[in-house]
């Protein structure tokens, strides 16, 4: 076991039997991948590939059927270990009859924490998340936004050591994601350790320094964001304005990597290419400005998580 | 710790913020405001109401005639004091039922109104008593006279009131009932609901309480228990929300114990409600009615034991299911199943187990017989082990199936004795007869094979029939005691007058023999002779007397002793030897020395249980006592103690006697009867019958799925128990010796808390072994 990491996963894996004939359904294939302190982590994949089966054994909300899995140095699932790991649920549920005060004060209470400590803590928190003006009200009355933050607040109450988000900013406006980032930049800078469960690629590969991609139980790939989108890009993808006859462009460009072609004005065209490297973004550039073309834009496509998330998915399905 | 008393706390935040909390307070509040208002006054009684005069068309027509006549009395009084108006109308109009031509019913009730308030108006009046009107009327009422020795004159206000209604009630004896001298008027606020009652306030005080337990069982009881376990079906499975469920689990609590602090939060919100409602009863009633039964109070943790039962079936089903509405269902379910199991294991009780348990042996030479509850005989038939029926009348074949299906059958359908006549070695028993007064005697020869003939009449009123020392047959009866002296198969032809037979006055084979003056014997009775000396122990009333047998054959008193009061219950006795004992119902065993009743110890044996039945061993040295909770002790005469012997069957044991050979016979699980050798206790013989279907079906069927099955509906036998400290149930007030229902105070109580643990126990289990 290492003891530097916060969260820690060996072969785990995850039977689930259902049915009157009790048919079986893997849902983690004996997947293995640390998490090392004062990281943020991202965990991704489609819907059914085992994210959140294995937050859930990470949490001792549901028991693994082979393998290890610890967290802060203590098995899944210990009382230890859960004191000090803070969590915000998918679909999070706070029951209607609170409100922000009294729902940080049930679960600071049932984290440990004494009535002072949540009692001291509390405004700061409700503070942080912009949701200090609407403490007193009930939260039947709150958006969906409102929960968010409040759930956020209440996975940080007791300073845990590692949070664990599940889909953080879902239902968030963007001055809601934006609050999110920042407290989660906040916490990079504390050196806490948060283990990030998203959809929103854009997000995870904003704040994320890792990431691992699980599609059907199985760990496709993991590493950090800038290891992962360059690994699984192919080429180079431009966009490209350029002015003048539609003859000329087609006899500049012939074949090449022509992936998108639209007019866009008076002599105008807009054109997605996707070339092998960079002498042959040069050869391209050549040859349109010997055919007469005018070069009004040219934009270098940067290859994103999203991409490389897509393709390795595609790959997976073929 | 602290934790889980925030979950509980999150069940009353929960619950106060809910409208069902608030809807049901709000009911309890409304209930309560509704019946604080309710209250009595005890008053004089004086006015007449309804129910004071029998039939007032009666009293209305004796006043038209009476009164305006010359013969000056009562009614010429009133008729003088009465509205002209009524007067009028008294006159012309007719009255239904006794005018021919009483054709207008309105006109008479118009009348009747009137006529009711004139008289209450004439009662308040200071002239109403004129003594010349009310010389030839007795005043046989001792307040009246009282009254009068007070100067009427001088009498004011609702005391003169009182007075003329007296007058009233000593003029009209038949048709004005007569009225105790305060009343209750029950009010509720400034109004007066209905007419005065009339009762007394203690009185009054009782009924209350007993309503209010009534409506404790059966409206909070019940109703109440249904309503909490709708109110708080959804608890449980609202936990189960995904949402709300994983941030849960993912805290540092057990899931086993957040499961038991959510359960105890449904439980202390339904225990405010309990209290809010039980106490703000108890505080009307004791406030309005003077009532301050503390009983009321304990029912709160009876009623919060019995919801917590309910309430953790519906909680392991919200775990299981987790909808409210299957909470509800199974809860329903639960509770129905409850009651089907109780109902089978009390139809099977009253109606097969009990009235076939042995409540009286009887040796007849080297013949052992019993006879059950109902009165059958059966005789021993060592061949085939079973215990046979025999000596069964024609009367006992036709009523017999009625009496199965009676819950208490009385024991004016049960025949008196049998008794053994040796002489004639012969059974012989008093049947039951219909109308009563015409019972005759059965005679079953062992030459016959018992069968049953009617021979001669029995003396009217026959309580006991008893073998005297010498071995003859003495009839005891309300009114007289005779002796066998002919042949008892002997039968009188009945004196008919107009075609109707009259009753037997006892002549035939029984002759009177004494005592003289006789004694009168009224329920409550009891009769015991001792066949050592031959002396009678009766008692009757609070009174106690012995007789003696004369050298003539004839019985005369030898003493008499008058208990209190507070003593004249039903009792049964013992007599043998040198010592008779009477058993009280309040669980008293008195020792009496037999020359001049001489009171010489008491004892409690079984607490209040009272004792049912009472042998004497054939020295007269020991007694055997059966208590109704179905115990057996002995009562040693020279040390003058009561012990409880160690043998099996004790809390099952129907009766006891002792055989010719001083060996005691022991009755008990139903029909065994074990012969045991006193004083080891030896087992000597045992006679245990095939039992059959029915019985066997009790016994290894529904009294093992009773025992295991909670009982919740019966916890209020466990607090009956803890009031009352009285393991039986009386059906009958006047005959102590009559059976009595057994009331198990714990069972219900241990199996009910059994059933909650273990219910409990495997949701914990569940939910702690369970993926979410």
């Amino acid at each position: 076991m290492n003891n530097s990491a916060a969260l820690e996963v060996s072969g785990l894996r995850k039977v689930y039997r259902s049915g009157l004939f009790r048919r079986s359904f893997e849902a983690l294939k004996g997947i293995s991948f640390s998490v090392s302190r004062g990281e943020i982590f991202g965990l991704l994949g489609p819907n059914g590939a085992g994210k959140t089966t294995l937050v859930k054994i990470l949490l001792g909300i549901a028991r693994a059927s082979g393998g290890n899995a610890s967290l802060l140095n203590r098995p899944a699932g210990d009382l230890t270990s859960r004191l000090r790991v803070g969590y915000l649920p998918e679909n999070l549920r706070i029951a209607p009859h609170h409100t922000a005060d009294t729902a940080l004060l049930y679960y600071g209470q049932l984290s440990g924490m004494s009535t002072r400590e949540i009692r001291a803590k509390k405004n700061a928190l409700l503070e942080s998340v912009g949701l200090a003006d609407r403490a007193g009200d009930r939260v039947r009355k709150y958006s969906k936004g409102m929960l968010q933050r409040l759930g956020l607040a209440q996975a940080l109450l007791h300073d845990p050591e590692l949070l664990v988000l599940d889909e953080p900013t879902d239902g968030l406006d963007p001055v809601g994601r934006s609050h999110v980032r920042a407290v989660l930049n906040r916490l990079r800078s504390e050196g806490r350790t948060v283990f990030l469960n998203s959809h929103i690629l854009q997000e995870v590969e904003l704040v994320c320094d890792r990431v691992a991609i699980l599609d059907r139980g199985e760990l496709r790939a993991i590493g950090g964001v800038n290891e992962i989108a360059p690994q699984r890009a192919e080429g180079i993808e431009l966009d490209l304005c350029v002015a003048g006859e539609e003859a000329d462009l087609r006899a500049a460009l012939g074949e090449r990597g022509v992936r998108s072609c639209e007019a866009i004005g008076e002599g105008q065209f807009r054109l997605g290419l996707r070339l092998l490297d960079q002498a042959a973004v040069d050869e391209c550039v050549d040859d349109l400005r010997r055919h007469g073309m005018s070069l009004v834009g040219l934009t270098r496509r940067r290859v994103t998580l999203e991409d490389a998330f897509l393709r390795l998915f595609a790959e997976s399905h073929q | 710790m602290m934790k889980y008393f925030a979950v509980i706390l999150d069940s009353f935040r929960e619950a106060l913020a809910s409208r069902v909390l608030w809807l049901v307070l709000a009911a309890i509040t409304l209930f309560l405001l509704a019946i604080a208002p309710m209250g009595y006054r005890e008053e004089v009684t004086w006015k007449l109401g309804d129910p004071d005069v029998r039939t007032w068309q009666d009293f209305m027509v004796k006043l038209r005639q009476e009164g305006p006549t010359d013969k000056f009395g009562p009614s010429t009084r009133i008729w003088k004091l009465l509205d002209d108006d009524v007067k009028k109308k008294l006159s012309t109009v007719k009255i239904p039922g006794k005018d021919q031509d009483a054709v207008n019913p309105w006109g008479f009730l118009g009348l009747l109104s009137q006529f009711k308030k004139s008289l209450n108006t004439m009662l308040e009046r200071p002239d109403f008593y004129d003594p010349p009107a009310w010389k030839n009327v007795q005043l046989l009422s001792r307040e009246l006279r009282q009254l009068q020795r007070e100067k009427p004159e001088k009498l004011v206000g609702k005391e003169r009131a009182r007075f003329n209604r007296l007058l009233l009630e000593a003029a009209y004896p038949d048709l004005i009932r007569s009225s105790p001298p305060t009343s209750i008027q029950l009010v509720y606020a400034w109004y007066d609901l209905g007419p005065p009652q009339p009762l007394r306030g203690t009185t009054l005080r009782d009924y209350v309480q007993s309503a209010a337990a009534w409506v404790m069982k059966w409206f909070v009881g019940a109703i109440g228990v249904f309503v909490a376990i709708l109110v708080t079906a959804p608890i449980i499975p609202q936990m189960f929300d995904p949402g709300s469920l994983h941030l849960l689990l993912s805290k540092p609590i057990r899931r086993w114990l957040l499961f038991l602090a959510k359960y105890l939060g449904g439980c202390a919100f339904i225990l405010i409600a309990a209290t809010y409602l039980i106490g703000g009863v108890w505080l009307v009633l004791g406030s309005r009615f003077g009532v301050w039964d503390s009983t009321l109070l304990m029912s709160i943790p009876v009623y919060l034991f019995v919801f917590a039962i309910y309430y953790a079936v519906s909680a392991l089903s919200g775990v299981v299911w987790r909808s409210p509405i299957v909470c509800i269902a199974v809860s329903i379910m639960f509770f129905a199943t409850c009651w089907l199991v109780g109902t089978a294991k009390s139809a099977f009780e009253r109606m097969i187990w009990d009235k076939m348990r042995i409540v009286r042996l009887l040796e007849a030479k080297e013949t052992l017989f019993a006879v059950d509850e109902v009165g059958i005989v059966y005789r021993w038939e060592a061949n085939g082990s079973e215990w046979k029926e025999t000596f069964v009348s024609d009367a006992q074949k036709q009523i017999r199936g009625i009496m199965l299906l009676m819950p208490v059958v009385p024991n004016e359908l049960k025949p008196v004795g049998p008794v053994y006549d040796a002489a004639g070695d012969r059974l012989l028993s008093a049947q039951p007869s219909f109308p009563p007064g015409k019972s005759q005697l059965c005679v079953g020869e062992r030459k016959k094979q018992w069968e049953s003939e009617v021979g001669t009449g029995v003396p009217i009123g026959t309580l006991a029939l008893l073998n005297e020392a010498n071995g003859s047959v003495l009839a005891v009866s309300s009114m007289d005691m005779q002796r066998l002296q002919g042949d008892p198969l002997k039968k009188v032809e009945p004196v008919k007058v107009f075609g109707m037979a009259l009753p037997s006055l006892g002549s035939g084979a029984f002759r009177s023999v004494g005592p003289d003056p006789p004694v009168i014997l009224t329920q409550p009775a009891a009769v015991a002779l001792n066949s050592n000396t031959g002396d009678l122990a009766l008692y009757t009333r609070g009174v106690l007397i012995l007789l003696r047998r004369e050298a003539n054959g004839r019985y005369a008193r030898k003493a008499e002793i008058h208990f209190k009061k507070a003593e004249r219950q039903p009792v049964v006795m013992g007599f043998g030897g040198e010592t008779l004992l009477v058993g009280r119902e309040d669980g008293r065993i008195q020792v009496f020395d037999p020359k001049g009743l001489r009171p010489i110890v008491e004892f409690r044996p079984e607490g209040r249980n009272a004792p049912r039945f009472l042998a004497p061993s054939r020295d007269g040295r020991t007694f055997a006592a059966v208590f109704h909770n179905k115990t057996l002790w002995f009562y040693d005469v020279r040390d003058r103690q009561f012990s409880k012997p160690k043998i099996p069957g004790q809390g099952e044991i129907t009766t006891a006697a002792f055989s010719a050979e001083n060996k005691l016979l022991v009755a008990d699980r139903g029909m065994r009867v074990s012969e045991y050798l006193p004083p080891s206790m030896r087992l000597e013989r045992r006679f245990s019958p095939q039992l059959g279907l029915l019985a066997n079906a009790y016994r290894y069927g529904v009294l093992p799925v009773y025992t295991v099955c909670p009982k919740p509906g019966e916890l209020d036998t466990t607090f009956e128990y803890l009031l009352s400290r009285r393991e039986t149930r009386k059906d009958r007030d006047d005959d102590l010796s009559a059976a009595q229902q057994l009331v198990d105070p714990w069972t219900p109580l241990w199996s009910s808390a059994a059933f909650m643990c273990i219910v409990l126990l495997f949701a914990c289990v569940y939910i702690e072994w369970q993926d979410f």
